[in-house]
Order: structure tokens, then C-alpha cells, then sequence
């Protein structure tokens, strides 16, 4: 497993510059500059002309693209991302302020995610056909075509305003600086649900019909039947048996659905006023903040990849069936 | 009667002997008088503020921070006048181009340190260096040639030539010297913590949730009457509508549609509706630099603004919140022409000045011709801004009736900024945050073409001339004078049809008192929301902060 594993630590390399090169030639096609967005943008002012030539120089944007790259290439191999146009401070500063929230966030909604889509597709998978999993077939793919930001809006509108069960926006409360341990806990769990449950919803459907398919594909396979023959009885047939095998298309799901909760994550992150990453973005691209808008990139590619790998070793842990050492002719 | 009798009418009289002496002996200690201290504001801002140095810093809540946590040497009043701040007095030299400032005494910054001319001087030093990168009030200081310091209270400006907008300048939020010598002016963590001299301390900043600032007991000024404000970053005007509604923040810019519902109820919830105007201008900027043709001729121009109908746009979409544009002067500045009427809605003579112009409706209908061009633009607008889009459609459909062909292009806000900078457009629909300084210099002189922010490419040698001279008169009576001359030629060239000046719809929480506004807004006059106060008996935030609102002889005990 080692080797396999050095090797795809490996593979990370050239795909990572391949994607931040790519990232960063789409950037500079981009119409418009960060002087576009930095001076003065909407109020008329006498214009230095200086002033501009000075910033492009400074940040060498006159100079050939390629040129560009390998520059910030090579700050970057000494973990250096720069500083952003805007307020002059460390990307990696930036980041670090706003990451542990959109974490936080994508965590729990991926954990709720997984927790309630297993025993959900398992349940349909043992009572197939019966009125349980036709109805929660409806219903999950109904969930699943609801846009989360309407989804938002409206638990917001019931959840929050009328029946004032949670709280409509924020991190937290105005004084949970006064709170003490256990109430500042509780105080950022309700906090966190509202956004967590617009998370969830959608990924649902999917993960419990996904759940659901592989359960039955398992069942179907001739070691259940060599398990049942054996004796044991269906609860141990299913769990010690069948599901580990059927999480195996899950867990390449898990991989695919890091990038896609850390992306979607920023129309709930503005909705909520969670303070993460997502908004961080959007700005940073209005304004052209290059050195920003690269680093969020390339922590984004670096959390998908990592969730990718995540999930291939998961898959062979999952399934010895997969060779990754070759030993001898097989 | 008792013992217990005695003490039962003892403890309300004493009660009442110390609420009639305490304001007497508070009235004594306190040199500016004002209503007790207590209560928070909470306001909800959309964006973080880009730092919290007021020098580098320009988007709008870092101003409104700075207006709290700084002062600057002048500022303006309810009525636009221009009121001694840090400065108690100025004057003029002879020969208009020495700006002399007395400074106040016994000011001191935040960490203690006594506030001294000095400072004056290293906030413009480091406004004008090269170093601090992009910057807006740099402009304002281009015709200074130096500023000094001959002693602790005064400063002294020299212009290279006398300038008309000299004091406007002095609006800028000053920094501590003593602080920000010894640190990178770019990367201090000052930046994210400043030092002051205003009437609110900087307490904490939580990166994209929060900004809390508290009363400044030392101020010099006027006692604010409110113990904290609290700054939260509601990225969605949704949120912070449904916000407002909960009860989590004190005031709201709303929809229009959702501030006339609110303020219609049968049953008035707990608040207050404002509108106030506001100086940013909507406005189509036609590219008059000759490449389109008929865009260059000021016949056409004209009648395209006639066939704008701004009256209705603004009753019905804006609904109301919009005070239509003569010109770029705000109807509330001197500089405006009470007697010049904005161009009707006129359909008819704008056919008319089309056909003068020589384009004219073919035979079988259809869009105008000359030459065998058809009469037709491409108009810019921004994606995403709900009155530009609903706009372009509308300003589509009239100008097709009279024959003129308008293909929209709607595309993001910083690459129409890209293009109409560089001149690459033909028309562009879009917003300024104009100054108070009403100048408008930047964006009518031929020397701003290309580059600056004369977009229009508009060139007349009597504009420059007036602009010119408009410049160099303090005499604000005859520049108001000056600037009228201007504005008619403008109107009657139309090198920008200026739409309407914003007027913005405001909600706030009914238990504030004093709620004063000055032509232009809420926030930006002096001393604008530090007169603001709750009535003790009203207070929802105690001074610890509790969300819940305290008794009178709590607070009073808090106090003591």
C-alpha cells in the first residue's frame, strides 16, 4: 500500500501546477484589472498616471504571462502566497481567519449527510418495493430539485422569524463573548444547524438512492448467499456483510463531493453571514485580487485532490479485492 | 408611624432627592452636557471594511469607522456647511495659496498621547507617498506643495496656486505620528486595530462577522450618547432585512416595495422610516470621441435624453426614491441651478432633432438612417444592479418607437469599468459616488481623455476654460457662479445624460431620539449619529450587553 500510496502523493505535483497554471492563464484572460477594481473605481477623480504605471510594475503585470507564473510559482514553493492588493495582508492570513468556518460547515454538512443516507438507502434496500421506499424515493428527489437558496430563505422565514427556534443569521450571538462554555457550545450548534440542514438536503437524495443501489447490488452477490447458508441471521448478514461492500461506491461519491459543498457552500455562506471562504471569493474576483484569488484556487484544487485520494484509499481499504502491490503474476 | 413607616417614605424620598440631583451634579462633572450614556446601535454593513487604516482604506464602512474612530480637521453639518473639527479655526493667506489651521487644544489620542500638528503633517506625508500604493485621497492633494508644522497647534498648507477645494481635502480621518512611524504603513497590525482621537475606541474586529467600537469618555466633543456600535458583516440586504424584523440590528436600508409595506401597516411595528438623498448619480455616458458618429453630435445626444422618461422611471421602478438630474449638482449644494429644469420627456422633439441631424425614418419604417447607417448603439450596463437592467429594457423599447436601434450588453461591473475606461464602448449605462466638492473637473475637462475619467471624451474649449478657473476661486459665491455656466453647457451638449441622484429608503429602530439628517445621509456630517441617544426607560442593550432591557435604577447603579 505504501508505494501506492507515494505514488499518488506523487501524482499531485504535476496535477497541481497543470491546474494552477490553467487557473492562472484564465485569470489574466479575464477582462478587466485589478486597477479596474483598486482605483477609485465610482467616484471621479483627477487621475495619476503614474500611479498605475507604478502598481503594474510593482505587481509586474506587464510582463509576459508565463513570466508571471513561475514568479508566483516560486514564492509559492516557499509557502509564500503574497499579499492581498487590497488590504496588503498575507493571503495565507486571509485564509486562515475564514477556512476553519467553511470547514466546520462542510464537515457537519457531510457528516449529517452520511449519517442519515445510510440507514435511509439501507431501509429502502431491505423493504424494496413497499410503500417506505416508494415515498421516500418522492421525496428525497424532490428534496434533491429544491434550489438551496429558496430552501434557505423559506427555513429561514419559518425557522428563525416565525417560530424564533433558531437563530436567522451569524456565527453567533451579539453576546456570546458573555457565554460560558457549555452555552457557547450550544450557542454555535444552533447557529450551525440551519446553514448545515441547506447543505445536507440535496447531497441526500443522492447519497440514500446511491446507498441503496449498492446495498442491493451486494445482496444479490453469491457470498451473501454462502453467508446465509452458513447461518447467520439477516441483521448480521446485512451489516457485517453487504454494507461494507456497497459503501464502496459511496466512498468515490465522498471524494467527488468535497470540491462541489466547498463551491456550493458560498451562496449559503452570504445567505447565513458565515464568515468563511466562500465570500472571501467572490470578492477577490470582483476586485481581481490575484494573489488571493490564486491561493483560494490552489487550496481549493489541494482540498479536492486530497478528497480524491481520501476516497481511493478508503475504496482499497474497503475492498482487498484491489491489488495495489503487485506481487509476482496474480 | 413606626420605624418601619419612617424608612418606607424615607427610601422614596431619597430616591427622589438623588434623581433630582444627580443630572445636577453629572451636568457639573461632564463639560459637554448631553443625555445619560447607554444603549448600543447595531448596524448592518455588506462588506467588511477593506482595513481600518483610514488612510488607504475607502470603501464604506471603513469611512464610516473612520468618521467614528478619527476626526479630521474640518467637516461638514447638517446643512452642508463646512464646521471646525480638529481644527478650531483657518484662514486663508492674501494671496490665497497659504491654508494656515489652529489647531484644538488638548486633544489627545486614544493610547493617551497628547494629538499635535505633527500628526497632521504625517497623515498627508503618507497620503501623498508614493509607497502607500493606490488611493483615492491622493487626488485631492495634488496642488499642495507642502505642509508643515511651525509649531504643536498649527499647520500650515502652501498651494502652488491658489485652489478652490482646499478645505475639502481636510476631510481626511488623521493617524497617530507617534504610532505609525516606527511601523510598515501597509502591514501594521494598527491597520486592524486603530488609534484614534474620536468620539468612539476601537474594541475588537472578528474578521467577517463584526466591528464593535465604544463611547470615547475623553473625548473632546460632543459626548456620544450611545455606549457602543456594533458593525455586523450581513453579506445579504435580505438577511439584514429579516434582521431588522428580529430585532438583531437597529436600522436597515430596505427594497423600496418592502419600506413602503412596513411603513404602511395597520399595526406600526417598532420603527421609524427616513428617506434620505444621497449624491451618487445615475448617469449614461455617451462616447463622444467621434468613432460612432452620431454619438459624437450633441443634436443626437439631446434627443435621446429627450426621449428618456426619468419622471417615470423614477415614480414607478424607483418608486420614488430618486430626485431626477439637471445636472451633476445635487439640488441640495450651492452649486446648483435652481432655474434650469431638467429635458422633458419629449418624444416628438427628439424626432425632430434626429431629422435635423439627418437621421431619418426610411420610406417602409423601421430604424433610422443616414448615409445608409442605421441609427444604433451598444449599451453597457452592469449585470446584476436590478434598476440598470430593468432600465436598459425600458430605454430599449422607447428608443426603438422613435427609430433608434439599442443592442444591450450587460456584463460584470469591473470589466465595464475595464472597457469604458478604455474607451472601448459606445454607451454605457452606470453610477458615481460623487464628492461633496462639487467639481466636476474629472470628468468634463478635455485633458482627462483617455485614462482619467472623462469618459464621454467630451471636449469644448469654454468648458475647460471655466473648469479651469472654477479651480482656482475660493470665492464659493462665484464659483457656484461659474459652476451654473457650467452645468448649462452640459445640459445643452448632453455628453451625459444624467439620470437622478439616489435617494435611499432607511428603517430604524423607533427608540432612538434626535435622528437628524443632512441632505445627504445619516452618517456622513458632523456630528451626525453621535447626537443620537435612547431614552433610559427604552434601552434594549445594557452596558455589559445583555439583550434585555434594563430597569432605570439598574443602569443609573451601572453608572455610579
Amino acid at each position: 500500500m505504501r508505494p501506492y500510496l507515494i505514488r499518488r502523493i506523487l501524482y499531485l505535483i504535476p496535477t497541481l501546477l497543470g491546474i494552477t497554471l490553467v487557473t492562472f492563464l484564465l485569470l489574466k484572460m479575464i477582462p478587466g484589472g485589478p486597477e479596474d477594481a483598486l482605483f477609485s473605481v465610482d467616484t471621479p477623480i483627477v487621475r495619476d498616471a503614474g500611479e498605475l504605471a507604478r502598481f503594474r510594475a510593482e505587481h509586474r503585470l506587464d510582463q509576459p504571462v508565463l513570466v508571471q507564473y513561475l514568479h508566483w510559482l516560486g514564492r509559492v514553493a516557499r509557502l509564500d502566497f503574497g499579499r492581498s492588493f487590497r488590504d496588503h495582508r498575507q493571503v495565507r492570513t486571509l485564509i486562515r481567519e475564514r477556512l476553519p468556518h467553511t470547514l466546520l460547515l462542510n464537515v457537519a454538512a457531510l457528516g449529517l449527510m452520511f449519517t442519515l443516507s445510510l440507514p435511509l438507502g439501507l431501509l429502502s434496500a431491505v423493504a424494496r418495493g413497499s410503500w417506505y421506499d416508494r415515498l421516500s424515493g418522492v421525496l428525497l428527489y424532490s428534496l434533491y430539485c429544491l434550489p438551496n437558496f429558496a430552501v434557505a430563505l423559506v427555513l429561514q422565514l419559518l425557522l428563525a422569524m416565525h417560530w424564533n427556534l433558531l437563530p436567522l443569521q451569524g456565527l453567533e450571538s451579539l453576546d456570546a463573548d458573555r457565554l460560558g462554555g457549555i452555552g457557547f457550545l450550544w450557542d454555535r450548534f444552533l447557529h450551525l444547524l440551519l446553514p448545515t440542514i441547506c447543505l445536507t438536503y440535496g447531497g441526500l437524495a443522492y447519497l440514500a438512492r446511491f446507498s441503496r443501489a449498492g446495498l442491493l447490488e451486494s445482496i444479490r452477490q453469491e457470498y451473501i448467499t454462502v453467508a446465509r447458508a452458513k447461518g447467520l441471521s439477516e441483521t448480521m448478514v446485512l451489516l457485517k456483510h453487504a454494507l461494507r461492500n456497497s459503501m464502496i461506491p459511496l466512498l468515490t461519491l465522498f471524494g467527488m463531493l468535497v470540491p462541489a459543498l466547498i463551491s456550493g457552500s458560498v451562496i449559503i455562506e452570504r445567505i447565513f453571514s458565515w464568515p468563511g471562504i466562500g465570500r472571501l471569493f467572490f470578492t477577490a474576483i470582483e476586485g481581481r485580487d490575484y494573489p488571493l484569488i490564486m491561493g483560494l484556487s490552489t487550496l481549493s484544487a489541494l482540498l479536492s485532490l486530497g478528497g480524491l485520494l481520501a476516497a481511493d484509499l478508503l475504496y482499497a481499504w474497503a475492498d482487498p479485492r484491489v491489488a495495489y502491490r503487485r506481487r509476482g503474476s496474480s | 408611624m413606626g420605624r418601619r413607616g419612617a424608612a418606607a417614605l424615607l427610601r422614596p424620598a431619597a430616591t427622589g432627592l438623588f434623581a433630582v440631583l444627580l443630572p445636577l451634579v453629572s451636568a457639573c462633572s461632564a463639560p459637554v452636557p448631553g443625555p445619560e450614556p447607554g444603549d448600543w446601535l447595531v448596524i448592518p454593513v455588506s462588506s467588511e471594511p477593506e482595513s481600518l487604516n483610514f488612510v488607504l482604506a475607502g470603501n464604506t464602512p471603513a469611512k464610516w469607522i473612520g468618521r467614528l474612530v478619527a476626526d479630521s480637521l474640518v467637516d461638514h453639518d447638517e446643512n452642508l456647511r463646512l464646521v471646525p473639527r480638529l481644527a478650531a479655526s483657518w484662514e486663508f493667506s492674501d494671496d490665497q495659496r497659504t491654508l494656515t489651521f489652529r489647531l484644538r487644544d488638548g486633544v489627545r489620542w486614544h493610547d493617551g498621547a497628547p494629538f499635535r500638528a505633527e500628526d497632521v503633517v504625517f497623515t498627508y506625508e503618507r497620503i501623498v507617498d508614493p509607497a502607500s500604493g493606490p488611493n483615492s485621497k491622493r487626488s485631492q492633494f495634488r496642488e499642495v506643495e507642502r505642509v508643515e508644522a511651525p509649531d504643536h497647534r498649527t499647520v500650515r498648507v502652501t498651494y502652488g496656486q491658489p485652489y478652490a477645494a482646499a478645505l475639502y481635502a481636510w476631510q481626511i480621518p488623521i493617524l497617530p505620528k507617534h504610532i505609525f512611524e516606527s511601523e510598515d504603513f501597509l502591514t501594521s497590525s494598527y491597520n486592524r486595530r486603530p488609534v484614534g482621537t474620536g468620539p468612539y475606541r476601537f474594541v475588537e474586529w472578528k474578521t467577517a462577522r463584526q466591528v464593535v467600537l465604544e463611547a470615547n469618555r475623553d473625548y473632546w466633543g460632543i459626548r456620544p450618547s450611545l455606549h457602543r456600535i456594533v458593525f455586523r458583516i450581513i453579506p445579504s440586504r435580505n438577511t439584514q432585512y429579516q434582521a431588522l424584523l428580529a430585532g438583531e440590528v437597529d436600522l436597515a436600508v430596505l427594497p423600496p416595495e418592502r419600506w413602503q409595506e412596513l411603513r404602511d401597516r395597520s399595526e406600526p411595528g417598532p420603527w421609524k422610516f427616513y428617506r434620505y438623498s444621497t449624491l451618487r448619480i445615475a448617469y449614461i455616458a455617451w462616447n463622444g470621441n467621434g468613432d460612432h458618429a452620431a454619438l459624437a453630435d450633441p443634436r443626437v445626444r439631446r434627443a435621446f435624453t429627450l426621449l428618456i422618461d426619468r419622471r417615470e422611471f423614477v415614480e414607478r421602478v424607483m418608486l420614488g426614491f430618486g430626485e431626477i438630474a439637471a445636472s451633476p449638482f445635487h439640488p441640495a449644494l450651492s452649486a446648483h441651478d435652481p432655474d434650469l429644469a431638467p429635458l422633458p420627456h419629449d418624444p416628438q422633439e427628439a424626432g425632430r432633432l434626429l431629422d435635423a441631424a439627418g437621421w431619418k425614418i426610411p420610406a417602409g419604417g423601421g430604424f433610422r438612417e443616414k448615409d445608409g447607417d442605421r441609427l444604433g448603439f451598444r449599451l453597457l450596463t452592469s449585470s446584476g444592479t436590478d434598476w440598470q437592467e430593468k432600465f436598459s429594457v425600458l430605454l430599449q423599447e422607447s428608443f426603438g418607437r422613435a427609430g433608434v436601434e439599442v443592442r444591450i450588453r450587460r456584463v460584470e461591473y469591473t470589466a465595464l469599468a475595464a472597457q469604458v475606461r478604455k474607451g472601448a464602448y459606445e454607451a454605457a449605462v452606470s453610477t458615481w459616488g460623487l464628492d461633496i466638492d462639487p467639481d466636476p473637473f474629472p470628468f468634463a475637462h478635455s485633458s482627462q481623455i483617455g485614462g482619467g475619467w472623462n469618459l464621454a471624451a467630451y471636449r469644448n474649449a469654454e468648458v475647460d476654460r471655466l473648469l479651469e478657473e472654477g479651480r482656482r476661486i475660493l470665492d464659493s459665491d462665484r464659483r457656484d457662479q461659474i459652476f451654473r455656466e457650467i452645468g448649462d453647457i452640459l445640459a445643452r451638449d448632453q455628453p451625459y445624460t444624467f439620470l437622478f441622484f439616489f435617494s435611499v429608503p432607511l428603517a430604524i429602530d423607533s427608540r432612538f431620539e434626535n435622528v437628524k439628517f443632512s441632505p445627504l445621509g445619516f452618517f456622513d456630517w458632523y456630528p451626525g449619529i453621535l447626537d443620537w441617544y435612547v431614552p433610559e426607560g427604552r434601552r434594549k442593550y445594557g452596558r455589559s450587553g445583555s439583550g434585555q432591557a434594563r430597569s432605570p435604577d439598574a443602569d443609573r447603579d451601572q453608572m455610579n
